[in-house]
């Protein structure tokens, strides 16, 4: 039949005399143990053990460790609390209560943000379903904890430190740097629109709402194409 | 000597006097800290996919006997550190539970892996949420499954434990022991 | 984007049939001459109480494959007693029906009058309800203790046999160090020999189904990784092609052939596995640290890709999660000049050593019929002479464009099926050095249809509609229309199909997996009489269980 190999013709039931008198085989097989043997000794930056905590392997860029939580540069969190990662993620270990921000142009943010790292499987969900760049993972993968209310890690624990990412690197994240993809607008660079403060002012007394005019402008995502035109003078 | 040892005392712990034999038995729960911590023979009870793993951490990559733990022996009555890896369903849970007890001790228990810590992902009708319904457990690994290294960070954090002079949650037969009459 | 239909597109054939009829049309499906369907593949439940348009509530749904025409065909078996379900068995035409009917009793509370040991199989016993029943929460629990388990019935009574000695019954397992995964083997031995065995599994029976329908599409891909969790991409490859198949989506070459490519590296970890545990079990235990070798070179090449040595989650229905890394190539074709290496060595110590030859030659013999009637595929089957192989029998993602052979060998010992691992894991590395041949240097690796697979990140954080696609595809799921389909790969273990029922919400509706593992263990308790408990072992290794996949 062509294309099918039958090996149990290679291998005859019925050993050589010399197969069977064993010590020909012994012999055989201790030349491929002593030869892995004498290969490692020769030289011992071949062995392939890694000699963990003194050496680390080197996982890729893409290793999918510890989640961080990125900031914008004025300091606050990216996370505008839009849920995405809590229904994306399998296991249901993210936790977040959202809050109102008072900048309009950040709209929410999380007030808590917990992940249950005890339940969570790192499988990077989160990091495919974020739309605002918020959510990360590291290469961290040093975590062990002797009760299990220590593995809820909350947002101070969660928030990206310089420290973590010189000690250990950024690892699963959703686009990678040469790949073409250009990172959503800092918010914090938007500008201070006139009326931002309105929501303060809302909030100290009995103003009535007045009628917010939605007009084309940052808040309101304009396409590509929009934004290729001049911008137009507020 | 046995019987004069305290219940708890932290390596380097505070004598009660001064007198020579108080620092002497100090001195000689930090000598079975230290021993205890580095003979760990494991018993891998290895369920599912953590189990893969474990067999990469004793496998010559990462040489789990490097830190003493030559072999793994599959004898509770032979091992004194319990790495369950892997998830614990409802139908095997009597079966941990008996080799726990079979154990002696000292013991420790490492809880390898989310599915084992607290039942993953697995919310399900048949799968314990978490081996601490069952068993104490010293040290939680996340991690699905958890990296060769993350389990042998895990290991040292119990050697930190076991050096500090825990021999054990259930330390009943310690007790035990002080309370004999001298 | 124009769907081409062909024949693989469409679903397959199915027949519908009452209860009192099934068991007739089972004698005509095997037996006449013009369908021939003698291997018999699945046998599920489904429970169509919050489905519309079905007659009844309950439905069993059968595969079945014919060697000799090649050709899979579906029976539905419409119930319509929906207070007490009961399907005559079909045990006596297929005895690899026994333990998938108590499965359907276990988890749906199908009866099978005429079934010789009608217990629960897979939840444990003090169970109280069928968990897959559309009205049973998926989190309730009931408590499980020692003495509840259920031992056979002849287990308990002590036989006085031959020469007035008694036969002493043992139970090997379920945490034992020769059983891979947790199995329990209740044997009665009379001396060193096993004169009657039973098995019983469920140990790991994590409710892969019950969770695959509370999840939505692409959120069951990180539990189909934990299936066959020595070989993870394959679960997924299978399942994502079956949704694929419903929703008519084609994936581009790259990403198909990153999706060979890595499924034959991981049938390579697969086999690497098998052999190095059973060896350990006989007691050779270097080849074990050699062949981790192989897997740890592996996981350095999916680790690049994904993210993650073990548990990948590397497809996305559409697709894969992101693209290879720029050096893939490069890395695939060193891994290519390594793993030869050890299987060289590994067959050096082992293939002429008399010690292994006797352990494992002539034990665990299953013979073509044998091997035929109890369901088994995969290396198995191979092993005792048929040369079935889904990559050869239904080509999918290129196979039929490769130069390859299937291996087969005709003894059906266990050292047959060691050798034919290892021819296949040759086999295996010839399939992926032809496909790096063809491995287009750019490309997309995803669909271009967001419907099904959402939108590159770029479009995501910059165009207003792509955003809505990613939230619609993030909360809801993928839309996929209402229907049923069976799709069946290559696992390294033998056939590993996926049947997903859909009813056009985000997730499946009932997703059933056709374990290669379960009619292989179900086969052990059969194989291993006469034997010692040694040949068991030694079997048992060459098995290949895994129980994430047996229990599921």
């Amino acid at each position: 039949m062509s294309g099918v190999i039958d090996v149990s013709r290679r291998n005859p039931d019925r050993l050589t005399l010399l197969q069977r008198l064993y010590i020909p085989e012994i012999l055989r097989g201790m030349s491929v143990t002593l030869r892995h043997l004498v290969r490692n000794l020769a030289n011992m930056k071949r062995l392939p053990t890694i000699l963990y905590p003194e050496m680390k392997r080197n996982y890729s860029g893409r290793f999918r460790g510890k989640h961080i939580l990125k900031a914008r540069e004025d300091g606050t969190l990216k996370c505008v609390a839009c849920y995405m990662c809590q229904q994306a993620c399998p296991a249901e270990c993210i936790t977040i209560v959202a809050g109102e921000h008072p900048k309009i142009a950040y709209e929410k943010y999380p007030v808590v943000f917990d992940i249950d790292m005890m339940r969570c499987v790192f499988c990077g969900f989160c990091v495919d379903a974020c739309p605002k760049d918020a959510i990360w993972m590291t290469r961290n993968y040093e975590m062990a904890f002797f009760n299990r209310e220590d593995a809820v890690y909350s947002i101070d624990r969660l928030r990206e430190t310089p420290e973590e990412i010189q000690t250990h690197g950024y690892g699963y994240r959703p686009y990678y740097p040469g790949d073409g993809t250009t990172p959503p607008t800092d918010a914090s660079r938007l500008p201070v629109l006139p009326g931002s403060g309105e929501r303060d002012r809302l909030r100290e007394g009995n103003v009535a709402l007045p009628d917010r005019d939605l007009g084309p402008g940052p808040l309101n995502a304009p396409s590509q194409a929009a934004r290729q035109q001049a911008p137009k003078s507020t | 000597m046995a019987k004069n040892l305290p219940v708890h005392s932290p390596a380097g712990g505070e004598g009660k006097g001064s007198t020579g034999a108080d620092f002497f038995v100090t001195r000689l729960e930090e000598m079975v800290g230290w021993a205890r911590k580095n003979s760990l023979w494991p018993f891998p009870f290895a369920t599912a996919c953590c189990g893969i793993e474990f067999m990469s951490v004793a496998a010559a990559h990462y040489d789990i006997s490097r830190f003493g733990s030559e072999v793994v022996r599959f004898s509770p009555r032979q091992a004194d550190l319990l790495i369950v890896a892997g998830t614990v369903t409802d139908k095997m849970a009597p079966v941990l539970r008996k080799i726990y007890d079979q154990m002696a001790e000292p013991k420790w228990v490492i809880s390898m892996g989310v599915c084992a810590s607290s039942g993953g992902f697995y919310r399900a009708y048949h799968v314990t949420q978490g081996i601490d319904e069952i068993i104490p457990v010293d040290v939680y690994v996340p991690g699905c499954p958890p990296t060769p290294e993350e389990l042998i960070f895990a290991i040292l954090q119990l050697q930190k434990k076991i050096a500090a002079g825990e021999m054990s949650r259930d330390n009943r037969s310690a007790r035990f022991a002080a309370e004999q009459p001298a | 984007m124009a769907s081409r239909t062909s024949v693989a597109d469409l679903d397959l054939p199915t027949v519908t049939v009452a209860p009192q009829d099934w068991p007739v049309l089972a004698h005509f499906l095997r037996d006449d001459p013009g369908c021939q369907y003698d291997l018999f593949l699945d046998l599920c439940g489904v429970d169509n109480l919050r489905r519309r348009g079905q007659p009844t509530r309950f439905e069993l749904v059968v595969h079945l494959h014919s060697l000799s025409r090649n050709n899979h065909v579906r029976v539905r078996v419409a119930i319509p007693d929906a207070e007490a379900p009961s399907v005559p068995t079909v045990e006596d035409v297929w005895p690899a029906a026994n333990w998938f009917e108590r499965e359907a009793w276990d988890l749906y509370g199908i009866a099978f009058p005429g079934h010789p040991n009608l217990h629960r199989i897979l939840c444990h016993d003090a169970f109280v309800g069928h968990p897959l029943r559309k009205d049973y929460a998926p989190g309730q629990r009931w408590f499980f203790a020692e003495e509840d388990l259920r031992m056979p019935e002849w287990s308990k009574k002590t036989d006085v046999e031959v020469d007035h000695f008694e036969t002493q019954t043992i139970s090997i397992g379920p945490s034992h160090p020769a059983t891979h995964g947790i199995i329990h083997l209740v044997a009665r031995l009379d001396g060193e020999r096993i004169v009657r065995a039973e098995t019983m599994i469920g140990y790991l029976h994590r409710c892969f189904e019950k969770m695959a329908e509370t999840h939505h599409w692409n959120q069951v891909i990180p539990y189909c990784d934990r299936l066959n969790y020595v070989s993870a991409m394959i679960n997924g490859v299978g399942y994502v092609r079956t949704v694929e198949k419903m929703l008519g989506v084609e994936v581009p070459d790259r990403g198909r052939l990153v999706r060979t490519i890595l499924s034959e590296f991981s049938r390579i970890m697969d086999h690497c596995v098998c052999i190095g545990a059973n060896l350990v079990d006989i007691g050779a235990l270097t080849n074990f640290i050699y062949l981790y070798q192989n897997r740890e070179n592996i996981y350095d090449l999916i680790e690049a890709c994904c993210g993650a040595r073990l548990t990948v989650s590397y497809v996305r229905v559409g697709g894969l999660a992101v693209d290879v890394p720029g050096d893939f190539v490069p890395r695939c074709r060193a891994l290519l000049d390594s793993i030869p290496v050890f299987l060289r060595d590994v067959e050096k110590l082992v293939d002429a050593n008399r010690i292994v030859r006797n352990r494992l030659s002539g034990t665990g013999v299953v013979t073509k019929e044998q091997a035929i009637g109890w369901g088994l595929t995969g290396p198995m089957l191979r092993a005792s002479g048929v040369p079935y192989d889904v990559r050869r029998a239904r080509p999918y993602d290129f196979y039929d464009k490769f130069d390859w052979d299937v291996p087969i060998a005709s003894d059906g010992d266990n050292f047959a099926r060691y050798l034919v691992r290892m021819e296949e894991m040759r086999q295996s590395l010839k399939i992926i050095r032809q496909a790096l041949e063809i491995f287009p240097s750019s490309g997309p690796v995803n669909s271009d249809d967001w419907r099904v697979v959402l939108p590159p990140k770029d479009a995501v954080y910059h165009d207003m509609e792509s955003l809505i696609y990613h939230f619609k595809l993030v909360m809801e799921g993928i839309r996929v229309p209402s229907g049923e389909r069976y799709e069946w790969i290559e696992g390294s273990n033998g056939e590993l199909g996926f049947y997903a029922v859909s009813d056009g919400r985000g997730g499946p509706y009932r997703l059933k997996v056709r374990p290669p593992c379960f009619p292989n263990m179900a086969a052990f308790e059969k194989i291993v009489l006469g034997g010692t408990i040694s040949d068991a072992v030694a079997t048992l290794g060459t098995l290949n269980i895994i129980a994430g996949e047996l229990d599921r």
